[in-house]
C-alpha cells in the first residue's frame, strides 16, 4: 500500500561556515507516522527540522512538504530559546498557537480559546494556566509549548527533543498525546535524544550522522548493525539501544 | 500655596505639561517593547542620531525653525535604524554593539558639526544646543499638536497590531514559524522609537530621550506578570513623571523641564523595584526571612514529635538542644532556637512544664498534617 508522502526531502545539504553539518540527506516521510529522529551529538538533527521549515539556508537540496498553507506545519524547538522572565502567563502562551490561523489584526474569538482550553486540558496544565511561566517545572514548561503546537491544529508536527529532562509523568502525558496525533493521522517527527525508548514510543525511524544512515519502519531498520554504523561507537553496548530487531 | 494655583492656573504650564504628559505616555508605552527585547540601548541610539541631522539641516537652510530641523533629525534618526538592522542582518557583531557604535559616531559627528557651526559668523550655536539637554519650556501649542497626533497614531497602531508585537517580542522563532516575520515587526518598532524621539527631542534632548523610553517599561514590570497591565502602566509611569516633572520645574525656579522629568521618573523606578510586591527588594527580603523561620520551626516540631514517639521529654534548657541533637555551638544558636520554642509555645504548639519541653495536641496535629502534605505532593 504506498502512503502518501508527507514530506520529501531530496539531496539536502546544509553547511554552516563551511563545515558540512548535513550532507545529501534524501529522507521520505510518509503520513500518519510517528517518526523518531536519533544519532549522535552533532549529527545534524536539530538542523534537518530547522531546514525543512526553511529556517536555516540550504547549501543544495530541495524539500517538498506536502501542506495546504503555513498552518499544516507546528514545529516545537528545543526550550532554551525563550526569556523566561517575560509578563507572560502560561494561558496566552497557549493561545499564541492560534495567532496563526487568526490573522493580522482581528483578535482571538470564542472559538480560539475554546481551542486553547482543550489544548491545556490535554496536557495536563489547567491548574497552572494562570501562572508566569518562570514559576512552572521544567517538564511543565516542556508541556505549554506543546500545548501551543497543539493549539495550532496542524497536520505535520517538528518536534526537537521534547523530552530532553522532563519528569516521567510529563513523558507520560506527552508520548500519549503523540500516540493520539498519529492515530488520527497527523505525522509527527521528533528529535529523540534517548535510543532506549526509541522501539517502544515510535513507528518509523531515521538513524542521522550527517547523512542518513537508515530510514524506515522501526523493525525494519533499527537493527544492531545500522546503530553501530551511526554511532560508531558512542553507545557502550548495543543493549543500550534496547533494540530486538537482528 | 499661591505660587502653585498661579502655576496651575497658568497657560504656558498647561501646554507645556500636556505635552510632558502625552510624550511621557507614548514613549513609556513604545519603550516596553524595547525593555521586553533586551534592546534598551536602541531608543538611546536613535535619540543621539538625531543630533547630525539637525546640525546638517541647519547648515544647507540656515534656519532655526522647528519644522525643518526635526526633518532632518528624522532622516539621520531613520539612517541609523536602517544601519542597525543591517548590521544586525548582515554583520556578525552583536546587537549591543552595533547600537553603541552608532551611538558614538552619529552624536560624535553631530557634535563635530555644531562646533563648526559655532565658527561661522551670525550663527547662533547656542539656538540648536537646546536640542541636547532639551528646553520643554518653548514647547508652543502646535508642537503639542504634533505631539498629541503623534500619540494618537502610534497608540492605534501598538493597539491594532498588538498580537503581532506581543507575539514577536516573546518568541520571535515561532513568529518566523507561523509566517510572521519578525524582522519587519522589528524595523517597524524602531520607526515608532524614531517617531517618538524626534517628537521628544524639544522636550527633553537627546542626551535623556531613552530614560524616557525605558524607565517606564522597568518601572512598570516590577508590579505585574501580565504584559497588557505591564504597557498600560508604563503609559501611566510615563504620563506622570512628564506632569509632575513639569510641575516641579515650574515650581522652582533654577530646575530645567527635561532634566526633571527624568528624575521624576527615576524614583517611580527606584520605588518599583524597591518596594513592589513579589519581585521588589523589601518584599523578598521579609519573605526570605519567613521562610527560614518557618523552616526552623517546622524542624524543631518535628523533632518534638520523634521525640515524642519515643516517650521521651525533653528536659531543662541546657539540655534542650542535646536532646534535640540539634547542632548547636555557639551561645547566639541556642538563644535563637530557644527563642523559636519560645514562638511556638506562644503558638500553642509546645508548652513548658517544670523546665520540660514538648508538643501540645495542638502540636501534634499540625506535625501529622504537615507529614500527611509531604506524602501527597513529595518533598519539595
Amino acid at each position: 500500500m504506498k502512503q502518501t508522502q508527507a514530506i520529501e526531502v531530496s539531496n539536502l545539504s546544509v553547511a554552516y561556515n563551511a563545515q558540512p553539518v548535513l550532507w545529501t540527506v534524501d529522507l521520505n516521510v510518509p503520513q500518519g507516522v510517528l517518526m523518531a529522529i536519533v544519532g549522535p551529538n552533532g549529527a545534524g538533527k536539530s538542523t534537518l527540522l530547522k531546514a525543512m521549515l526553511q529556517l536555516v539556508p540550504r547549501v543544495s537540496g530541495s524539500v517538498r512538504i506536502n501542506k495546504r498553507d503555513k498552518q499544516h506545519v507546528s514545529y516545537v524547538p528545543q526550550r532554551g530559546n525563550v526569556d523566561w522572565d517575560f509578563p507572560i502567563t502560561v494561558k496566552d502562551v497557549v493561545l499564541m498557537g492560534r495567532y496563526g490561523h487568526i490573522g493580522w489584526i482581528k483578535r482571538p474569538t470564542q472559538a480560539d480559546k475554546t481551542v486553547a482550553l482543550q489544548a491545556l486540558t490535554q496536557l495536563e496544565l489547567t491548574n497552572v494556566a494562570d501562572r508566569q511561566i518562570s514559576e512552572l517545572s521544567g517538564g511543565q514548561q516542556q508541556r505549554v509549548f506543546l500545548a501551543r503546537a497543539l493549539a495550532q491544529q496542524a497536520e505535520i508536527y517538528f518536534l526537537d527533543e521534547p523530552l530532553q529532562g522532563v519528569d516521567a509523568k510529563t513523558e507520560q502525558i506527552v508520548m500519549k498525546l503523540l500516540r493520539k496525533l498519529r492515530d488520527e493521522g497527523k505525522t509527527i517527527l521528533v528529535v529523540h535524544h534517548d535510543v532506549s525508548t526509541v522501539a517502544r514510543y515510535f513507528d518509523w525511524v531515521t538513524l542521522l550522522r550527517k547523512r542518513v544512515i537508515a530510514s524506515g519502519p522501526v523493525e525494519q531498520v533499527f537493527t544492531n548493525e545500522k546503530l553501530q554504523e551511526t554511532y560508531q561507537g558512542q553507545l557502550h553496548t548495543a543493549s543500550d539501544a534496547g533494540c530486538v530487531y537482528e | 500655596m499661591n505660587n502653585l494655583m498661579y502655576v496651575l492656573t497658568d497657560y504656558t504650564f498647561h501646554i507645556v505639561a500636556l505635552g510632558a504628559t502625552l510624550l511621557g505616555m507614548m514613549s513609556g508605552v513604545i519603550g516596553s517593547f524595547a525593555v521586553l527585547k533586551k534592546q534598551s540601548l536602541i531608543g538611546d541610539a536613535i535619540a543621539h542620531a538625531a543630533l547630525p541631522g539637525i546640525a546638517i539641516t541647519f547648515l544647507l537652510t540656515q534656519t532655526k525653525s522647528n519644522e525643518f530641523l526635526l526633518v532632518g533629525a528624522l532622516v539621520t534618526g531613520l539612517l541609523a535604524t536602517v544601519c542597525m538592522h543591517t548590521m544586525k542582518t548582515y554583520s556578525k557583531i552583536e546587537v549591543e554593539s552595533a547600537m553603541s557604535l552608532i551611538l558614538s559616531t552619529f552624536f560624535g559627528l553631530g557634535l563635530v558639526l555644531l562646533t563648526y557651526i559655532q565658527t561661522i559668523p551670525n550663527a547662533h550655536q547656542a539656538g540648536l544646543d537646546r536640542f541636547i539637554f532639551g528646553q520643554a519650556a518653548t514647547l508652543l501649542q502646535s508642537d503639542v499638536l504634533l505631539i498629541a497626533i503623534m500619540a494618537i497614531v502610534s497608540m492605534s497602531v501598538i493597539i491594532l497590531c498588538w498580537k503581532e508585537l506581543k507575539l514577536v517580542t516573546f518568541d520571535t522563532i515561532f513568529a518566523q514559524s507561523i509566517g510572521i516575520s519578525p524582522k519587519t515587526i522589528s524595523l517597524f518598532l524602531s520607526v515608532l522609537i524614531v517617531l517618538v524621539s524626534i517628537v521628544g527631542l524639544q522636550t527633553v534632548g537627546v542626551i535623556l530621550m531613552s530614560a524616557l523610553l525605558v524607565a517606564p517599561g522597568v518601572a512598570a514590570r516590577q508590579w505585574t506578570h501580565k504584559l497588557e497591565t505591564m504597557v498600560i502602566l508604563a503609559g501611566i509611569f510615563g504620563g506622570v513623571s512628564g506632569g509632575i516633572g513639569t510641575l516641579v520645574s515650574s515650581l522652582m525656579t533654577k530646575i530645567p523641564t527635561g532634566p526633571s522629568i527624568v528624575l521624576s521618573m527615576g524614583i517611580i523606578v527606584l520605588i518599583s523595584i524597591v518596594f513592589a510586591p513579589s519581585r521588589g527588594v523589601v518584599w523578598r527580603l521579609h519573605h526570605s526571612r519567613i521562610q527560614q523561620r518557618r523552616l526552623a520551626q517546622e524542624h524543631i516540631l518535628g523533632l518534638l514529635y520523634e521525640l515524642l514517639c519515643q516517650q521521651q521529654r525533653v528536659f531543662n534548657r541546657h539540655n534542650v538542644a542535646s536532646m534535640l541533637q540539634m547542632k548547636v555551638t555557639t551561645q547566639a544558636q541556642l538563644y535563637d532556637m530557644l527563642r523559636e520554642l519560645e514562638r511556638l509555645r506562644k503558638q500553642g504548639f509546645v508548652y513548658c512544664e517544670n523546665d520540660q519541653w514538648t508538643l501540645t495536641k495542638r502540636g501534634v496535629e499540625y506535625v501529622e498534617t504537615l507529614y500527611s502534605k509531604e506524602e501527597q505532593y513529595g518533598t519539595p
